[in-house]
């Protein structure tokens, strides 16, 4: 599997607690931005570190939106 | 300065955005000079001025003293307690708000004997009698020992405390103590001061109490100072990790009927006030259920367009 990371910027508010798990996927200014990639296991820890539940993981492959759990 | 916890971003950030981190403690205000007076004497001169000192726990005078008692704030608090938990050791949480149930589900898993003493004759008053029960159970569940409408009457031991004796008479042997009866606003080092209007004070320094809040505030504030518009409004949240799973809470439950609906995953509880929903809890539910909640809460933007 794929994952693809989103923002929901509706959600977000900027906790910034992706941004420490995954340096190299997230950016937090005044709400989170996507600037790069990583596999899988990285991009489900740092959706599951947002306390406003506001990363979108999409398996690339189907569309869905996978939940981190 | 100094590359360790609690700075809540990768230090590179600050950097990335002119931000000085200056470590110190601010001892006192001095708004006719526009500066903040650190404790080694240092004066911090400002043309706006942010206070966002947070807040400190709340301690109770009958545990003053020993050794083996501590709050839960910083994060030498957080590793003195890792330490000091462990398999078999009888760890007694004085609280069982948020932060006292927390450490209870987090002792029990590295097989802490845990007890918690609250006061109130339910867990989490302001989640109504139904979420507390349920909670209630799935913490004795998971085996830790409550005692709720138990006020703490007095402590034993020298030195080192040995055991908690509680109104009733009950008597708790422990090894550790973690108090968690909840915070007040670190505002102490500038009471007195005359704040005008170059000073903004945000967060839980305010009265607030959760960490969502206070982020919001703290935007909101910066927001303002730049002269950007406000951001639209949205609903009071929290969140907890406990039970193994995630609590979430967007809306406003207070003096709300909650109705429950339980899975094997956890449970939804739904807030109504005269017939509308006012807030939704949400235990070990997806992140697309979260968003949706918080959807369902916030107030329409055509509505607040039209209010401005």
């Amino acid at each position: 599997m794929t994952l693809v990371p989103e923002i929901d910027t509706f959600a977000c508010v900027a906790h910034g607690d992706c941004a420490v798990v995954a340096p190299q996927v997230f950016r937090v200014d005044d709400v989170a931005v996507v600037t790069g990639t990583a596999p899988d296991d990285v991009l489900i820890e740092a959706a599951r570190a947002c306390p406003a539940g506001a990363i979108v993981l999409v398996d690339e492959e189907t569309g869905e939106e996978v939940d981190p759990g | 300065m100094p590359a360790e916890p609690p700075w809540l971003r990768p230090l590179d950030w600050y950097a990335d955005h002119e931000v000085v981190l200056l470590p110190g403690v601010a001892e006192r205000l001095d708004t006719a000079r526009r500066a903040v007076v650190l404790a080694d004497g240092e004066r911090v001169r400002y043309d706006e001025l942010v206070i966002a000192t947070g807040s400190e726990p709340v301690r109770l005078p009958a545990l003053a003293g020993f050794e083996n008692v501590q709050a839960l704030r910083t994060h030498a608090d957080s590793a003195r307690l890792r330490a000091a938990v462990s398999s078999g050791a009888r760890l007694a949480v004085v609280g069982g708000g948020l932060i006292g149930l927390e450490v209870a589900s987090a002792a029990r898993l590295v097989g802490a004997e845990v007890t918690v003493i609250e006061a109130a004759p339910q867990l989490l008053p302001r989640l109504g009698p139904e979420v507390g029960a349920r909670l209630a159970a799935l913490h004795r569940a998971e085996g830790t020992r409550l005692h709720l409408g138990a006020p703490l009457e007095r402590a034993e031991g020298s030195g080192r405390l040995s055991a908690l004796v509680l109104a009733d008479g009950t008597r708790i042997e422990a090894d550790h103590v973690v108090e968690a009866i909840g915070v007040r606003p670190a505002s102490g080092w500038f009471a007195g001061a005359a704040l005008d209007h170059h000073v903004d004070v945000t967060g839980d320094v305010t009265g607030g109490g959760h960490r969502e809040a206070a982020a919001r505030q703290g935007a909101g504030v910066a927001r303002a100072l730049l002269g950007l518009p406000p951001a639209p409004p949205a609903p009071p949240s929290f969140w907890s990790d406990q039970l193994g799973m995630r609590l979430h809470c967007v809306g406003d439950p207070a003096g709300a009927r909650a109705e429950l609906t339980v899975d094997a995953a956890g449970f939804e509880a739904v807030y109504r006030r005269a017939g509308v929903v006012s807030a939704v809890l949400l235990a070990g539910r997806s992140a697309a259920d979260l968003r949706a909640a918080r959807r369902r809460l916030s107030p329409a933007p055509e509505l607040v367009r039209s209010a401005a």
